[in-house]
């Protein structure tokens, strides 16, 4: 339904009616300069205030601003929520944001009213300090600003678009770190020769240098003699790599543990100096989604893109199946999963 | 035992919204201290206050030290608000508050009582002036310096009233009781046509306008704490708490807003001309008595004390302030007229007047023989018989249809035992005097006729002596009934006779108003004191011309069964004439020898501005009342009489006058302000400051037009949209070099060349011209 831009309120409306017709009443019997007067003022008065606001309504302007964009799961911070106005000779009491906070991931959304005032010719910030509790990407948005006249008489509204994300996160947990990093160890022989600083992944061919490659998949002595920068084209992730799986279970608290063991994980691997990809399902795309972990940054940005998707796509029971045929060269992955309100952490053989 | 535990937030307690996002709301900033708003609200209480106060004191044009009750009110008002700092204070504060008010209550007593009086007596001096009327209330001022008295009063009053006006103000914002509260004590003032000064009319009409707005925008309860916002958890708001820099400005802008509004009304419609043109409306000049009576008596000056309102009261006096007919039936009478003169049916003679009882005595049972005495009738009677000239006989059937039991005694009858009950029919017998025939009655002892009491001599005699009244009794009742006639007017509504005072000193001295009891009683004690044996009667009295209006006359009965004997009408029909309370009247007996008791009439009659449906309280029972006859006269009535006579129209013209006037002066200083704000902007603006200023003004006014334009974000679509409609002419070049100058003006820190700036102006002046065009 079609929501009006000018919502009158009635009983304020009435109230004021009722003063100006008691004043306009005894002026009638009275006969009073003073009542006159007063009858001139409150004749005005409404007026006044409704230019006002409707004059206010077309130039202000509201925006919002996080500090931190990433926040760790049970940190704060502040968002900024400013409203500015550039006339001097307009202001109102109340100035009500709408917005609409939803959770993209678990697919749950809230309300909430901000009322703020708003002086002539300047701006007002409300900082709200806010706290992550669930994982996953918060949108903060706002549609529209409800004005409301000095009076209170009219309440105009006024479509805006403001938009501000928030990325969750999972919490450092430095013991589970240790203890998740043990799987790591002398998981495959990719590590070994990484300790040797060798690399035994396949090459399946030879080409140009694409920005985004890894440095270390650059040919060198290729690129010496070409001048133009060669890179080594891996096959698949055959070995060459460790890879985590993470599956992603429907309930909001088993997920979120899921995700809790994967970041500390990935966490503990990029501690030891372990590069990895990490794959999680998408059902949309009806295949895997892959990320490669390099660096703490990288493992972030994996997981807000996890995050951008609802957790009700990232589920599929024929995940170990699809990999197989997917990735016939990867002998062996590390899963992460959650069975009967555990969180399991396993290797599993891709065969 | 029970133990009281501190309650701990619990984790479930916590702001957590579905989306998983958790409100610290303890996290709030502490924007702005408390104390500001408080502040505030102080001043917005001393505004209420004073404005009240001051509008009073000037409209009464009161001397007093104003700058020592403005500091002593402000501070009040900021120290009453402030009590709600916390818990303490409040507390701690109002006892500190009471203690003060007390001791300055006890201290200051003379000087508050006296400062209070000098007021009340300048108002009243106003209202006499008012009211045109000779009685005045006036109070005893006990400190010589009335300034000084003034200025302690009405500073104590106004602390008084800010504590009042704080709790009403301070916590809940209740405009709604604070302005009754604050006007109220004006509405006198304004009835007596005294105006308040401008200032202190717009010091309360800011007040009055800042709690309704605040009241309005619904942030106006207080916390302990200094917190900017707070969370409403069942209503998912997040509200401001404290907005006291901005409060504080708009409080100010509506004050120099209010004062120069009406400063600019006062220039183009002065009080002077306002007065000049001024009419008294209907309703308050029928509220003027009713008004009057509430001054001079108080809230019992509203009301009356016995219910019979009509005239009949059995001899009580003064208890009325205004008579309200109800014009119902009392009595129906069937009789055959027989001249011209008032028919009189007497039901209470009245021989001593009690003083400050305020009534007359009938008889006592041992002297009642006296009063029964018939001997005129028993002569006319005895006339009639012997079948004289101009004798006659008559017979009066009376039926009490809704008056009370008694006595409904034609002249001349001999029934005096026939009492009328309600519903019931009585028939007396009665013999008309028609004759100038006088005869030799038995001689009775009249000095208890005379008697006039010591309370009222003082008073009867300097009356008697202004009145000039002199000759024998004829013509000292012809006298005295010019007197009344010239001097005192009647009226419906003279107010109640005020507590302790007499009825008669009080009609004669100081009221010099009354309806026909006033007349009678009056006049029974002025016939008594030049000797003229008299007393005072109460009952009906039908004008001729009323019978030959209403009457109804009786085809069915024979004049031969009602009537015998000389008329001077004639043999007429009989008559069933209603009688109503209207018919109800006092009047006066004296004795003239060898006639007996004669009524005579010295009560003049009513002005034709007289008429008891009219006052408030008639006005207040019709709005009521279903349509009857008389809601019909009155509408027609009210036909005749315009709604707005020429004054309202001229206040309403200049109303209107004003307000467009107001109006249109505030869009053109708006538009002075913008426009030379706009040209002081670019002044100080650097180049590319100023080619945007003209670009975004330029684009306003294509935005205006173009709606499509709103959607495009950058420059070079812009420019292209421009391009591509014909607004901007401009080669590709050119197109090229006004984004690239656009973009670099826009977004860069290095400022544009003058000749690169004027390029640019030109060809925005060039569309500009093609818009026009």
């Amino acid at each position: 339904m079609k929501q009006k831009k000018i919502k009158l309120r009635p009983f304020r409306i009435i109230g004021y009616v009722i003063l100006y017709g008691i004043n306009l009443g005894l002026s009638f019997i009275l006969r009073s300069y003073f009542l006159w007067l007063t009858a001139i003022i409150l004749t005005i008065a409404p007026v006044l205030s409704i230019t006002m606001v409707s004059m206010l309504s077309k130039s202000i302007r509201l925006s919002s601003m996080c500090e931190d964009e990433k926040i760790a799961q049970g940190d704060n911070c502040f968002l900024d929520i400013i409203l500015e106005n550039p006339l001097w000779y307009c202001a109102a009491l109340e100035c009500v944001t709408n917005w609409k906070i939803t959770n993209g991931f678990f697919e749950t959304s809230s309300e909430i009213s901000l009322s703020m005032a708003i002086g002539g010719k300047g701006k007002n910030a409300l900082r709200l300090p806010v706290r992550g509790e669930k994982l996953g990407q918060i949108c903060f948005c706002c549609n529209e600003i409800l004005l409301q006249d000095l009076l209170g008489l009219v309440q105009i509204r006024k479509k805006v678009e403001v938009m501000q994300h928030l990325f969750v996160l999972p919490k450092e947990d430095k013991q589970n770190i240790e203890e998740v990093t043990e799987y790591g160890a002398g998981m495959t022989e990719v590590e070994e020769s990484k300790e040797k600083g060798s690399d035994f992944a396949e090459v399946s061919e030879i080409r140009e240098y694409i920005p985004g490659d890894r440095i270390r998949d650059i040919h060198w002595k290729l690129s010496a003699k070409q001048e133009t920068l060669m890179v080594k084209e891996r096959i698949a992730m055959a070995g060459s790599e460790m890879v985590v799986l993470v599956k992603l279970p429907m309930e909001e608290k088993e997920t979120e543990a899921v995700l809790k063991k994967a970041y500390d994980l990935s966490r503990g691997f990029l501690g030891e100096k372990i590069p990895f990809r990490l794959l999680c399902w998408n059902q949309t795309l009806y295949s895997f989604e892959e990320y490669s972990c390099n660096k703490m940054q990288e493992v972030v940005n994996a997981f807000c893109e996890i995050f951008r998707q609802p957790v009700s796509c990232r589920k599929s029971e024929n995940q170990e199946a699809y990999m197989k045929n997917c990735y016939p060269y990867l002998s062996r992955y590390l899963a992460v999963w959650s069975q009967n309100g555990s969180v399991q952490l396993e290797i599993q053989e891709n065969d | 035992m029970i133990k009281f535990k501190k309650k701990v937030k619990q984790k479930g307690e916590e702001n957590i919204l579905p989306s998983g996002i958790v409100l610290e709301t303890e996290k709030f900033t502490m924007q702005e201290p408390r104390w500001m708003t408080l502040l505030l609200k102080g001043v917005l209480v001393y505004l209420i206050v004073m404005g009240a106060m001051g509008c009073l004191l000037s409209a009464v044009n009161v001397r007093y030290h104003s700058l020592v009750v403005h500091l002593v009110l402000l501070l009040a008002g900021i120290f009453c608000a402030f009590l709600y700092y916390n818990k303490i204070w409040e507390n701690v504060g109002y006892l500190f508050l009471l203690g003060v008010m007390f001791w300055a209550g006890i201290g200051l007593r003379k000087y508050i009582n006296s400062g209070f009086y000098a007021v009340a007596n300048d108002l009243a001096e106003e209202a006499s002036g008012f009211f045109d009327s000779n009685a005045m209330r006036s109070f005893g001022e006990q400190i010589g310096n009335r300034e000084l008295a003034i200025t302690i009063s009405m500073c104590y009053i106004g602390c008084v009233c800010c504590i009042v006006m704080n709790v009403l103000i301070s916590r809940r914002m209740q405009y709604i009781l604070a302005v009754p509260l604050s006007i109220g004590s004006l509405l006198f003032p304004l009835y007596l046509e005294l105006e308040p000064s401008i200032g202190y009319a717009a010091m309360l009409l800011t007040g009055i306008l800042m709690a309704y707005m605040i009241r309005g925008n619904g942030h106006y309860q207080l916390t302990n704490t200094n917190i900017a916002y707070a969370f409403n958890k069942k209503k998912k708001q997040i509200r401001y708490i404290y907005a006291g820099k901005l409060l504080g400005g708009i409080m100010l802008a509506v004050f120099v807003l209010c004062f120069l509004l009406l400063q600019l009304a006062s220039v183009i419609y002065s009080k002077e001309s306002f007065q000049e043109n001024r009419s008294t409306s209907k309703i308050k000049e029928q509220s003027m008595d009713t008004v009057e009576n509430f001054y001079m008596l108080g809230v019992m000056g509203l009301f009356n004390f016995y219910p019979n309102t009509g005239g009949l009261t059995n001899g009580t006096l003064g208890g009325v302030s205004a008579i309200r007919l109800d014009y119902n039936t009392d009595l129906t009478v069937e009789f055959t007229p027989y001249s011209y003169d008032r028919v009189y049916l007497k039901t209470f003679t009245g021989a001593y007047y009690l003083p400050y009882s305020n009534r007359w005595k009938r008889l006592e049972e041992e002297e009642q023989a006296v009063e029964k005495s018939i001997d005129t009738a028993k002569e006319l009677k005895k006339a009639y018989k012997n079948q004289q000239q101009k004798s006659a006989k008559g017979k009066m059937k009376i039926t009490n249809v809704a008056a009370a039991t008694g006595v409904y005694l034609p002249y001349y009858s001999m029934n005096e035992e026939k009492t009328v009950y309600p519903n019931q029919t009585q028939e007396y017998t009665y013999y008309p005097y028609l004759t100038d025939q006088t005869f030799s009655l038995e001689e009775e002892n009249l000095d208890m006729w005379l008697e006039i009491p010591q309370e009222n001599y003082e008073a009867i005699q300097k009356f008697s002596e202004e009145a000039g009244l002199s000759g024998d009794a004829d013509v000292i009742v012809r006298q005295l009934a010019q007197y009344y006639q010239e001097e005192i007017p009647y009226t419906y509504r003279p107010g109640a006779t005020p507590w302790r005072q007499d009825f008669v000193n009080y009609f004669l001295e100081k009221n010099r108003k009354g309806y026909c009891a006033h007349f009678a009683s009056a006049a029974t004690l002025i016939f008594r004191y030049y000797g003229i044996p008299a007393r005072y009667v109460e009952g009906y009295a039908i004008d001729a011309d009323e019978i030959s209006e209403d009457g109804k006359a009786l085809r069915d009965k024979r004049y031969e069964d009602y009537y015998d004997g000389y008329s001077e009408l004639g043999k007429i029909s009989v008559i069933a004439q209603d009688v109503t309370d209207a018919d109800a009247h006092a009047w006066v007996e004296i004795y003239v020898a060898g006639r007996g008791w004669t009524p005579v009439e010295v009560t003049p009659p009513s002005g034709e501005e007289e008429n008891t449906e009219n006052d408030l309280w008639s006005m207040f029972r019709r709005l009521f009342s279903g349509s009857g006859d008389k809601a019909d006269i009155d509408s027609e009535a009210q036909e005749e009489t315009p709604v707005f006579d020429e004054g309202t129209r001229e206040v309403s013209r200049n109303t209107a006058l004003i307000v467009s006037a107001a109006i249109l002066i505030l869009i053109a200083g708006q538009w002075v302000i913008k426009s030379s704000y706009s040209r002081w902007k670019y002044q100080k603006a650097d180049r590319n400051e100023k080619l945007m200023l003209q670009y975004q003004k330029y684009l306003h006014k294509m935005d205006v037009r173009y709606k499509p334009i709103e959607s495009l974000v950058n420059y070079r679509q812009q420019i292209e949209w421009l391009c591509e409609n014909d607004f901007l002419k401009l080669g590709e070049e050119e197109k090229e070099r006004c984004i690239q100058i656009l973009e670099q003006a826009g977004f860069s820190n290095q400022e544009i060349r003058e000749e690169e700036l004027l390029q640019v102006l030109g060809w925005i002046r060039r569309g500009k011209y093609s818009l026009k065009s």
